[in-house]
């Protein structure tokens, strides 16, 4: 399959996808951003209404929900991403086994079926900007800024993730605690400034950190965090794309024979 | 240049006992903590343009393992393999149809799976619905369909656009006569066209008239790559010592010259004639009386005894077959070492002109498989040279008397 080829093939797929999930539900399409609506109220309402948390220097009613938005859409979709493709080769093991294709297209369609909620609910969270007067072309600039650093990061980790789920199943169930672990040391729910002094110094080496709160401080203007974990996520992706291609690489004829 | 070219192409298989083990090797790779099973070894061939192959073999040859290399879906462990084409297999026809799908959209999705582009499937989907000919149900969720309408668009997907190879496997037992014909009418198609065609089988009669090679795998290597009539009287030979082995490990198979002979040598044939009324002949006019006479010797006393005969015609096709147990004669505890002669007198000789072989074989029940004493592909050849009286075609003399009526009602 050439280029071409494998782009129609993964649109008409991602379509084929999204149109299975809804098919025979009422709500349809709304179930694609329901669930991240109704945890952003429910976080909205406990941290900022029952806590009565404020974020450190803003005082306006909405910058909690921004604040909370501007942070839990992309790690939905980092968490989304992560879920879908960890089971990309398992649950295709039929196509696998059957035609030759660039496996990598499944993991391409898994982060097109997420990119597809995400732009959906970053709609959603722009509309709400504009209406309660916070939107701003530098705000959006770096929350799809955000976005893309994620992407970076999550495509090497969903391709490694997919395949050594098809040697170890441990790997789905892994993941799923992890994904709980890591939502709680990334600041998403809460500010980095409440955390103590000593770990706030380690949270720069989760390389989640730096892109959230990049978008975080975009949206609400508010200072951008140190440079130096930019370079700790970047160092991350790119020693998980080196990962990725060499277990693909050395485990290509494996692989196949495992399916 | 070869189509397909394997050069000393091997297929390991790893086994590891549970997936710690896996893990322990990956982490000290030098001590290896897995069975390694060849399924394939040392296996080198080309294929042209045009050509088309059998793979024959029993259950666990290799066949299918070698068919996912080719198609891509499995890599080699050792040596190399090369298709200069596109693939087309009907190996897992209807593979990835959706139930909740139309046909239309299903063929759309399938065929960019197959490698092919969106245009040309939309291009070609009305001679794609029109091969099928499942009528409107080609807009009807494929769950709606029975497994023959799944068969018929699935291969409809497969043939409609020319592949450069077109692999066939059993498959195509699915589905009803009618479609079964058109779809080897289809594959006879292809074939003319220059389409390069790869079958699987057990069929002798689909492989000897669809193929003009076979090869012949068994325990992973090619034992024999030789014409399709060749290699199935060998695979016979094959099995039937298989059979016999337990309690028989010495039997040979004799590949000299085109004559194919094996057995386990309790009684061997001697010879093999054909008479007619004028004597020991090599013709004989369709429609005269012959005798074919079989003479043996039992190199031990044996209790039971068959002998049987098998016609074939040019290709290889089974005509006709008959054994002494069908025909009511015992053949027990006959004298051992000394000649022995039995004579199948055929009254009139009903088949058509041309030109014939005998297999003759010497076995224990009515069923060659066991104890296979011995057994002589081609023992005799001989030609039916036409009845002045009696013209036809065929290879079956059937008596017909044509007659005219007047005022049919």
């Amino acid at each position: 399959m050439n280029l071409t080829h494998t782009l129609d093939f993964i649109r008409d797929t991602v379509s084929k996808d999204t149109e299975l999930k809804y098919r025979g539900s009422i709500l349809g399409i709304a179930w694609l951003f329901l669930p991240s609506l109704v945890s952003i109220l429910l976080y909205s309402l406990v941290f900022s209404k029952l806590m009565h948390s404020r974020l450190p220097g803003n005082s306006s009613s909405f910058a909690y929900s921004i604040y909370l938005c501007a942070g839990l859409l992309i790690w939905n979709f980092f968490s989304d991403v992560l879920q879908r493709s960890v089971g990309a080769y398992t649950d295709n093991a039929n196509i696998l086994k059957k035609a030759k294709f660039n496996k990598l297209s499944l993991i391409a369609i898994a982060a097109a079926n997420s990119t597809v909620q995400f732009l959906i609910i970053s709609a959603l969270f722009i509309v709400f900007l504009g209406i309660s007067g916070n939107l701003s072309f530098s705000g959006l600039a770096t929350y799809f800024m955000a976005w893309l650093m994620i992407l970076a990061l999550s495509l090497p980790l969903c391709a490694i993730a997919a395949l050594l789920n098809i040697f170890f199943r441990d790997v789905g169930h892994l993941i799923q605690i992890t994904l709980l672990g890591l939502f709680w040391c990334t600041p998403i729910v809460y500010p980095a400034a409440i955390l103590p002094e000593g770990m706030q110094r380690w949270i720069i080496l989760n390389p989640l950190a730096y892109p959230i709160q990049f978008s975080q401080s975009g949206v609400l203007d508010s200072p951008a965090p140190q440079l130096a974990g930019l370079g700790i996520t970047l160092a991350i992706a790119v020693l998980l794309l080196m990962g990725a291609v060499l277990l693909h690489r050395a485990l290509a004829s494996d692989f196949l024979d495992e399916l | 240049m070869a189509l397909v070219k394997t050069t000393s192409l091997g297929k390991r298989f790893k086994y590891y006992a549970n997936p710690r083990q896996r893990l322990l090797e990956w982490l000290t790779p030098s001590r290896p903590r897995h069975d390694a099973r060849w399924v394939l070894r040392d296996i080198s061939f080309e294929i042209g343009r045009g050509e088309s192959v059998a793979f024959v073999g029993r259950n666990g040859a290799g066949k299918s393992t070698l068919l996912k290399l080719l198609t891509g879906t499995l890599l080699p462990s050792a040596g190399s393999i090369q298709v200069n084409g596109r693939i087309s297999a009907l190996l897992e026809l209807g593979m990835g149809f959706h139930p909740d799908f139309s046909g239309r959209r299903n063929v759309m999705l399938a065929g960019q799976l197959l490698g092919l582009a969106k245009d040309e499937i939309l291009s070609s989907m009305p001679a794609i619905e029109a091969f099928a000919e499942i009528g409107e149900a080609i807009d009807h969720p494929v769950r709606t369909y029975s497994s023959g309408m799944q068969v018929r668009l699935a291969f409809s997907l497969a043939t409609v656009i020319e592949p450069d190879i077109l692999i066939v496997d059993e498959a195509l037992s699915v589905g009803d006569a009618y479609f079964q014909h058109k779809c080897f009418r289809r594959i006879r198609e292809l074939r003319e066209h220059g389409v390069t065609l790869i079958f699987v089988s057990h069929d002798p009669l689909a492989i000897k008239s669809l193929c003009n090679r076979a090869l012949l795998l068994d325990q992973g290597r090619i034992v024999m790559d030789d014409a399709p009539d060749m290699v199935m009287d060998y695979y016979n030979a094959l099995i039937a010592i298989d059979e016999n082995k337990p309690d028989h490990p010495v039997a040979t198979i004799n590949h000299n010259g085109r004559a194919i002979r094996s057995g386990i040598g309790s009684a061997s044939i001697l010879a093999v004639t054909l008479q007619t009324a004028e004597g020991e002949a090599g013709e004989v006019a369709s429609g005269q009386a012959a005798t074919l006479e079989v003479r043996f010797r039992l190199q031990r006393p044996l209790p039971e005894l068959t002998v049987g005969i098998l016609i074939k015609d040019r290709l290889g096709n089974e005509i006709f077959g008959t054994n002494t147990r069908n025909l009511g004669l015992q053949l027990d505890h006959l004298e051992p070492n000394q000649a022995h002669a039995v004579r199948f007198n055929i009254d009139r000789l009903t088949l058509g002109p041309a030109s014939y072989s005998v297999t003759v074989a010497l076995h224990a029940l009515d069923n060659h498989l066991e104890g296979n004493y011995d057994w002589h592909e081609q023992a005799l050849v001989f030609r039916v040279s036409p009845d002045p009286a009696y013209s036809f075609e065929g290879v079956a003399r059937v008596d017909t008397i044509a007659s005219l009526n007047q005022s049919p009602s």
